[in-house]
């Protein structure tokens, strides 16, 4: 037979899946990894490894944890760990301080559309007199030396290689974000009446 | 393949319209959805001189992919905007999944097929093949219109499916997109969001002009939320010169069809695969305008531009007919040659096959018919069937 056996249509408006909240645990299957070195000897492509620090390093860029004060950075990260960024997001270039990235983050599924993302080492050395405890987003470095990293949404991950599961949100920012501007597509259409073939 | 004269259901419309397939008849009343005939084939025209033929085009046009990005003068021939040259690059060595595409053939029951064109990025006509002409049969072989068991080259629903199961969306919410003001286009992105949701997807639709960006150029659906992934009913050309075009490269990944589908959705496809397989049995021979081969095609042969849709400024040009030239808003970009094969001829109607693929697998055909040269988008749909 060349046909479909059977065809069902939910139909319009099947508000059921809307918000789809069942699922509580919305993760995402992923590695972290502090340099590309480390990445590589994981067992991954070391070409898959340098697109991932560059794509991590972007995001850096964009999305990094910014303080107007460097010292409030660095009770955040530790003595030494934070510069200014050239041309920072929300203020004029240079005006703002951000952690150095400290390693990367990369989904294991093939083709999930994430972008590598940043992580960030929190301060944990009791000694050092700027640190307050990692405060940044509730978490503690505790007694692990170092090996405990944050994603640029506050999640805990361990680098080293190993899957780890980390929520969706690291990858996709937190819920809600702010919206510039609509309208920017959809002009082709509205002056030629659709565009199908 | 034959045309055979039926009497439509006196309540096909009300059926058409209870399973939202609301575009059945155009806006000055002539019928879109037609019943008073269908094509009836044989299996073995269906697989031999349609199916495998059209899992060999696009293989065709995989290859073609590889074979433009190895050729920047190609890519600028298309007109592809070189902003988008690496994020199309990486997209397919990426090998982001495609869902469908549709080639447009010329048949009339004697192999071999002729490619007339591919619709890659932006096929309409889905629900009326996949669903209603399926609904047809149903109701057909039931009450004696057709033979009891007569078949039909359409597994479309259940492809599409399948195909979005092996999307890899998983918990991430597919957002939906097409153009305001087109009840076919809408209708169309409702059906593949029913596919999407029937496969588990959490989906959601906003039109194309909804859209937001945010300050690092991600897109935005109305409740601020970042779009993961977008289906997009809407021509990526179109997407790219518009003023959100240049976020395309960074949110290309997220993006069904996939963005190498430029690539293939231009009709300089034509003509670079006639340089890629020339004299090849299933292509008609096509060339760039601006070729100097293309005046071997002679006093007669089709123009068509790089970026038309619908037939759209299709022109068919020889000395002993009258022109006969579509009118709309297309051409800008350039044009192809191709060689002139006429629509084939039942009795004054002029179908063109559109056979469908499917995540890469051919899986049904939608017919339309015209009383004219050029298939325009005010053909009829003719439903289809197997006997032997």
């Amino acid at each position: 037979m060349k046909r479909s056996t059977a065809i069902t249509l939910l139909g319009a408006g099947v508000a059921a899946w809307a918000g789809f909240t069942y699922f509580s645990d919305d993760s995402v299957s992923a590695a972290a990894y502090e340099d590309v070195q480390q990445c590589a000897a994981d067992g991954r492509p070391r070409e898959a490894c340098e697109r991932a620090f560059a794509q991590a390093n972007e995001e850096h860029q964009k999305s990094a944890p910014h303080y107007a004060r460097r010292e409030d950075c660095e009770a955040e990260f530790g003595s030494g760990a934070c510069n200014t960024l050239p041309g920072a997001p929300g203020g004029s270039a240079g005006s703002f301080f951000v952690p150095a990235m400290a390693g990367f983050l990369l989904a294991n599924a093939l083709n999930s559309g994430y972008a590598a993302q940043p992580l960030y080492r929190p301060c944990s050395d009791a000694n050092d007199p700027r640190c307050r405890g990692s405060s940044f987003s509730g978490g503690t470095a505790g007694g692990s030396g170092g090996r405990w990293f944050f994603t640029s949404t506050g999640e805990r991950v361990a680098t080293g290689g190993g899957t780890t599961t980390v929520g969706r949100s690291a990858f996709t920012g937190h819920g809600s974000v702010a919206t510039l501007s609509r309208g920017g597509f959809g002009a082709r259409a509205a002056s030629m009446g659709g565009g199908r073939s | 393949m034959h045309r055979l004269n039926l009497a439509p259901r006196a309540n096909w419309r009300a059926e058409a319209e209870r399973v939202g397939f609301t575009f059945h008849t155009s806006e000055d009343g002539k019928p879109y959805w037609d019943e008073s005939a269908c094509y009836a084939f044989t299996l073995r025209e269906i697989e031999e001189d349609i199916e495998a033929p059209t899992a060999q085009l696009l293989d065709m046009c995989y290859q073609a992919v590889d074979y433009v990005l190895a050729r920047e003068t190609l890519l600028a021939r298309l007109r592809i905007p070189r902003f988008l040259w690496e994020t199309i690059a990486e997209s397919w060595r990426r090998r982001d999944r495609d869902l469908y595409g549709r080639f447009d053939l010329c048949y009339g029951g004697t192999a071999p097929v002729k490619l007339y064109e591919f619709n890659a990025d932006t096929p309409t006509g889905l629900f009326e093949a996949a669903v209603f002409q399926w609904l047809w049969l149903e109701a057909s072989r039931a009450s004696g219109t057709v033979a009891a068991n007569a078949d039909q080259f359409n597994s479309l629903h259940e492809r599409l499916i399948d195909a979005w199961r092996r999307f890899g969306i998983g918990r991430d919410t597919l957002h939906f997109t097409c153009a305001r003001g087109s009840e076919e286009d809408r209708v169309t992105v409702d059906y593949l969001r029913d596919c999407a949701e029937q496969a588990g997807i959490a989906a959601k639709f906003l039109f194309v002009d909804e859209i937001g960006i945010t300050a690092d150029d991600r897109f935005t659906d109305l409740e601020d939320l970042v779009i993961i992934r977008l289906f997009k009913l809407y021509p990526w050309e179109w997407l790219a010169a518009e003023s959100f075009g240049h976020a395309l490269a960074r949110d290309a990944a997220r993006i069904i069809e996939p963005i190498w589908k430029m690539i293939l959705s231009n009709k300089g496809l034509l003509a670079v695969l006639w340089e890629m397989f020339p004299n090849h049995p299933l292509l008609l021979p096509a060339y760039f305008e601006d070729d100097p081969k293309a005046a071997s095609l002679g006093e007669r042969y089709v123009r068509k531009p790089l970026l038309g849709r619908e037939g759209a400024n299709i022109e068919i040009v020889g000395a002993g007919t009258a022109a006969t030239r579509e009118p709309g808003p297309y051409g800008e970009e350039g044009y192809v040659r191709q060689a002139l094969a006429p629509l084939p001829d039942f009795a004054g109607n002029r179908p063109v096959l559109g056979s469908w693929v499917i995540a890469g697998q051919a899986g049904g055909m939608g017919i339309r018919e015209e009383r004219a040269d050029v298939t325009s988008n005010t053909a009829r749909f003719l439903p289809h069937i197997i006997v032997d």
